[in-house]
């Protein structure tokens, strides 16, 4: 038996429900399809539970699921239309689901802590950190000051840095 | 080609076949070009990172794991999957066994459910069944929305779909269609018998029969329209139908609104055609070329400008 109660189950779809979505958009390119392909990964996991024995860890296991889904489903609709010409090849000759877990489960957590940023902080933050644009060029795509925006970067940091605290406060006790 | 460029290109999955070949043979040539081009695409990928509603897919997920959906997992199952049926089916009540939910409600996907009786259910958009009963000793449900059921058959228990405080569907064993909705009524049967309790009336049904609401009142019709169930079925026919009404019957649906130009005259046009599961964009190019017809297409609406029939 891989999950003793229904919490337990629901606790490893919290934790992986975004990730893996996100990994399947990025190989079918389509979020609607994309959670359909999760949904189901997990749907089937817990019909399962009773007799799948997983030996790679349940993080790898869920993310060759869904990587075998998601092309199954590319294969369904590359016979209906020529649509997903460009399949993400990368990902399909991947074998090592271990490493590409690791992947999107750091951007996961990097995202989730942005998610505790106040929007305008947020979106001032990655656009400097992930799109590399310098505090002037952020201060005129989003007509405030050079000013705001360094409020904005700082008040980012400081909420960051306390959540990474906690974190750490947590994992050591 | 500057490898910059042909990585970008790659990042946005516009690389040409031999592009590509070009990319692997650069990315092959050195352990360094490899770390490179996979630190882009991570980057790439952050970039694009988005959050996906966790709690909706939770719903959707759970109302998902205690049902058995596929007929042919009992077939496979036989002996065992009875006894468990039993069992399941047993506990449900009287263990008030909470994993086992008293409702099925859907919002943007059709769905399909097994009731403990074995009985089928698939569910409309925005609808919703109800147990009200326990299913041993009476099979009573109600219903707002569109689903079609198939009811399993027994002849000491009838299964009963409440429409109102008065009125209800009660059947045998049958499949039929039901729109029960503030504004809208209509049941079309496709096996078996259904007997109509309405207005403290009765009204007995066969196969083809179908009941629609006019002006408040109701009235029994054969049905000709084999579109009823195209939601569920997702196949629309259109067997040398009037073309207005197929394109309110496409319109309904893709749900997308489809207009016609006042100039337009298809009051002498047929369509004769099928379609499974095709995108509302394949249909419409199909329809052009049958009709001579320029269209605008956007998310929700067609805008039709010109159209002849042959």
């Amino acid at each position: 038996m891989l999950f003793k109660t229904k919490a337990d189950f629901k606790e490893v779809f919290e934790m992986y429900y975004i990730p893996l979505c996100n990994f399947a958009n990025n190989v079918i390119y389509n979020e609607t399809y994309a959670e359909d392909v999760v949904q189901d990964v997990f749907i089937k996991l817990w019909s399962k539970n009773d007799s799948l024995v997983i030996n790679e860890g349940i993080k790898s296991y869920l993310f060759k699921m869904t990587k075998n889904k998601a092309l199954e489903f590319l294969r369904t609709q590359k016979s209906r239309s020529q649509l997903h010409k460009n399949v993400n090849i990368d990902v399909v000759q991947s074998t090592d689901h271990d490493e590409l877990s690791k992947v999107y489960m750091r951007m996961e957590q990097l995202n989730n802590s942005l998610r505790h940023l106040p929007p305008k902080c947020r979106e001032v933050f990655a656009l400097h950190k992930f799109n590399g644009l310098s505090y002037k060029e952020i201060a005129d795509s989003m007509g405030i000051s050079i000013k705001t925006v360094e409020n904005h970067m700082l008040k980012a940091m400081k909420i960051l840095r306390s959540i990474l605290v906690k974190k750490k406060h947590l994992s050591t006790k | 080609m500057n490898i910059n460029k042909l990585i970008l290109k790659s990042l946005n999955k516009t690389t040409s076949l031999e592009e590509f070949n070009a990319l692997e043979a650069w990315k092959n040539e050195s352990n360094e070009n490899l770390e490179f081009l996979k630190a882009m695409q991570e980057e790439h990928n952050s970039v694009n990172y988005k959050d996906f509603n966790k709690e909706q897919a939770w719903n959707n997920i759970n109302s998902h794991l205690n049902q058995p959906i596929k007929k042919i997992a009992w077939a496979k199952w036989g002996i065992a999957a009875a006894i468990l049926l039993l069992l399941s089916a047993g506990s449900y009540f009287y263990a008030s066994n909470e994993n086992i939910p008293s409702l099925f409600k859907t919002q943007n996907t059709i769905q399909n459910y097994a009731l403990v009786d074995n009985s089928e259910i698939w569910l409309n958009t925005n609808s919703e069944v109800q147990y009200l009963s326990d299913f041993k000793t009476e099979r009573k449900v109600s219903l707002s929305g569109e689903a079609f059921f198939d009811v399993k058959a027994n002849k000491d228990n009838p299964f009963i779909i409440e429409l109102n405080s008065s009125d209800f569907i009660k059947v045998v064993g049958t499949s039929f269609n039901v729109v029960n909705r503030d504004d809208e009524f209509d049941l079309t049967v496709y096996s078996g018998k259904v007997e109509f309790h309405a207005l403290k009336r009765v009204i007995n049904l066969t196969k083809g029969d179908r009941i629609v609401k006019v002006n408040g009142s109701f009235t029994k019709i054969r049905n000709t329209d084999k579109n009823v169930s195209s939601w569920k079925n997702k196949e629309l026919i259109f067997d040398n139908i009037l073309l207005n009404k197929a394109l309110t019957q496409i319109g309904k649906h893709y749900s997308v609104k489809i207009k016609l130009d006042k100039s337009i005259d298809i009051s002498k046009c047929y369509l004769r055609s099928k379609y499974t599961q095709e995108s509302i964009t394949d249909v419409m190019l199909e329809l052009s070329k049958f009709f001579v017809m320029e269209y605008k297409q956007s998310e929700s609406t067609i805008l039709i400008s010109k159209l002849k029939c042959n």
